[in-house]
């Protein structure tokens, strides 16, 4: 009865899927909602005996994933993923039916997938994960999730009865991400991943931090750096909490506009004849990308990857969708940089900042249920520092369903009326990229969620290519 | 003289927007020509003279940090108290409005607040989360206060208080008491940019602000175009329409 079950959902999402590709939709959670439906214990059937790694936290989840899949992919195994991000049970269950075949049977050596930090303790007992990564914890959704706390106990729920076998990778820098480790007891050491200090600090850009307090004694934790946002070393001036060891260490080398160079070390043994060291050019810009591939690094050392591999793959990485894709228009060039959060927007912010050219900026913002929506966090951004309004250069606009909340945000960062477009429909914003593309150097179109989804159908309708 | 802010544990403070309203101050003194100070004061800070300043600012915190804030604001109970009794505008936010009442709870205890305001905040239940509209008898032409609350406190009023508006949409619709004004104290549960959207709130605050040591001083017309832009767009997402509201065109 259970493989009848199985197979029938299997057969009902992949039949849904055939028909929406033909209409030429995403379709990236709708049969996966629906197979759920009949079947809601598909999932649990479909990764049974499957060696599952899972990516959670608020930011870099989509590029760390891909960069384990890449680790994978070139120490010859084949990874399955939730590769559109769509990461709550319903684009999971539509990843798993799209990867399987009828009997339901997975062929792939591994399973990775990024999951919503607020849906993991729900999908945590059906995907019996060996490995989970926590790339990091910012203000997020607030509207969906309460409080920071309560995203952090949720993925604490989720892990405890998996604690007795799961490896976890933890960002060491973020100490709302190290917490788990206190109040939790795993069988095997946590993997540590991290910068080093003393480069690229973003010290003086973000004018203000959030303060963060031990986890054991309440106080407030010192930081002797930081990368950026809470992210640094730390340490409690009252009790011996402080950021651990790093098991994985990125040294950024040579901190360039669009790129990175960097060494990567690895303190826990490595594979026989592997160098535990090994540098890369890191083809992305922002200090958040080279937290990406550490998060990655880490996750493929667990699973025993050499580290040929890695390099390869952090050396030949150019990122996914909606991050940092280019799309060729006859004009120009026009980069996407999905924000979601203030502290991926600063970051993200300062990235074009640094990068050369005169440029353009378009903000698009909706507030539909995958956005979160409120949308009080874009008073949180530290625009009014940021040079790209100061310097008096670069043009601006603005779209989506609340564009007007995004105009008001920038007449109040101190930017002149007379370097601000307002437009709404996606269609509309297309159209403006379209003619700001031959006015500047650069333009850079940073949309949330859904809002990037709509640009990209838009542009892939006109006929406009991307990079990916 | 400038008029001076003091903006209460901004690294404490930092997630909710609440550095919009703050903003808004600074932005609407500065475009008037109007001098400005913003002092930020953190956690052990002299209690010294708060009523030497013209507007003090407190908004919402995480409930991780309420007990190292509330340990703090209880410190400067009093001189909290003085400089409102001495007509220095104060506008507190979220957690910080609970605080600053006369009892409050969360996380399973119960605290005496600072008693700026007459009300008491019970913490039950679900978290209140979702879009408002307002009507308030302080403002007029509009007369609507557009926010967005998320919270898990309930805040009655005692009857030496005025609630800041009445709930039209959000919240059941009823017209329950949102916020409270007691004398030149104004609190709220609608977080984040509550006054960037509501020009006529934050100029209502400032003219308050500078009546302290300035006396009655009219302020200069701005053009709020995109302030009223994005106030009307809050409104007609919640099935109102401006135009009867009396909201300007933007």
């Amino acid at each position: 009865m259970r493989i009848l079950g199985c197979i029938f959902a299997i057969l009902l999402g992949k039949i849904l899927l055939r028909i929406l590709r033909l209409f030429d939709r995403a379709a990236t959670t709708f049969p996966g909602r629906v197979a759920l439906r009949f079947n809601p214990g598909l999932i649990g059937q479909l990764v049974e005996g499957q060696s599952v790694a899972v990516v959670t936290g608020t930011n870099g989840k989509t590029t760390t994933v891909a960069q384990i899949c890449s680790i994978l992919q070139r120490s010859g195994k084949t990874a399955l993923s939730n590769a559109s991000g769509a990461n709550m049970s319903a684009g999971i269950a539509t990843a798993l039916i799209e990867g399987a075949d009828f009997l339901g049977r997975l062929d792939s050596d591994a399973v990775v997938l990024e999951v919503d930090e607020a849906a993991l303790n729900n999908l945590v007992s059906d995907l019996h994960p060996e490995i989970v990564v926590i790339t990091n914890f910012f203000a997020d959704q607030l509207d969906r999730y309460g409080q920071l706390d309560d995203v952090v106990s949720s993925v604490r729920d989720a892990l405890k009865p998996v604690s007795a076998h799961v490896s976890v990778c933890l960002n060491a820098d973020d100490p709302r991400a190290v917490e788990l480790n206190e109040s939790l007891c795993f069988a095997h050491p946590p993997t540590f991943f991290g910068v080093a200090g003393g480069h690229a600090d973003s010290e003086a850009t973000e004018r203000r931090r959030q303060v963060q307090s031990c986890i054991r004694c309440a106080k407030l934790l010192r930081y002797r750096w930081h990368s950026y946002a809470h992210l640094g070393d730390y340490f409690c001036p009252a009790c011996d909490f402080s950021r651990p060891q790093l098991d994985v260490e990125v040294d950024i080398v040579d901190f360039g506009a669009g790129e990175s160079c960097v060494k990567v070390s690895l303190t826990r043994e490595c594979k026989a004849g592997d160098s535990a060291e090994f540098s890369s050019v890191l083809s992305l810009p922002g200090i958040y990308n080279v937290y990406n591939a550490a998060a990655a690094v880490a996750a493929a050392s667990t699973m025993g990857s050499p580290v040929s591999a890695m390099q390869e793959a952090v050396d030949g990485f150019r990122g996914v969708f909606g991050r940092w894709e280019s799309f060729i228009l006859s004009d120009g060039t026009v980069k996407m940089a999905l924000v979601k959060n203030a502290a991926g927007f600063n970051q993200v912010l300062q990235s074009i900042a640094d990068l050369p050219g005169s440029k353009a900026l378009m903000l698009v913002l909706n507030d539909r249920e995958a956005d979160g929506r409120d949308i009080s966090w874009i008073w949180d951004i530290q625009l009014e520092d940021s040079p790209l309004i100061t310097r008096g250069q670069s043009q601006f606009a603005v779209g989506g369903e609340r564009a007007a909340d995004l105009a008001l945000r920038l007449k109040y960062a101190g930017l002149p009326s007379s370097r601000l477009q307002a437009v709404s429909t996606a269609n509309e914003c297309v159209s403006l990229a379209e003619q700001l593309v031959g006015e500047v150097d650069e333009l850079y179109v940073l949309p949330n969620y859904t809002a990037m989804w709509q640009l990209r159908r838009e542009m892939l309708k006109r006929g406009i290519e991307s990079d990916r | 003289m400038p008029l001076k802010v003091c903006y209460l544990y901004p690294e404490f403070t930092g997630v909710w927007g609440d550095a919009g309203n703050v903003l808004a101050i600074r932005r609407r003194c500065s475009w008037r020509g109007l001098a400005l100070e913003v002092y930020e004061s953190n956690i052990g800070d002299e209690p010294g003279d708060l009523a030497g300043f013209d507007l003090i600012y407190l908004g919402g915190t995480e409930d991780r940090y309420r007990q190292v804030i509330y340990s703090d604001l209880f410190r400067r109970a009093e001189a909290i108290r003085l400089a409102v009794e001495d007509g220095t505008v104060l506008l507190a936010v979220c957690s910080g409005f609970e605080m600053l009442g006369t009892t409050f709870e969360y996380d399973a205890g119960s605290y005496a607040g600072v008693g700026v305001f007459d009300a008491d905040t019970v913490c039950c239940g679900d978290r209140i989360v979702g879009s408002v509209v307002l009507r308030s008898e302080l403002l007029s032409s509009p007369d609507t206060i557009v926010g967005f609350e998320n919270h898990a406190g309930r805040t009655r009023l005692g009857v030496n208080c005025l609630p800041l508006g009445r709930v039209i949409s959000g919240r059941g619709e009823n017209q329950q008491a949102e916020g409270a004004v007691c004398g030149t104290a104004y609190g709220t549960h609608l977080c984040g940019p509550l006054l960037p959207r509501n020009p006529h709130l934050a100029d209502l605050l400032i003219r308050k602000a500078l009546k302290k040591r300035f006396g009655d001083v009219k302020l200069a017309e701005l053009t709020d175009d995109r302030e009223w832009q994005a106030h009307r767009q809050a409104l007609r997402r919640a099935g109102l329409q401006p135009a009867e509201l009396d909201v300007p065109a933007g």
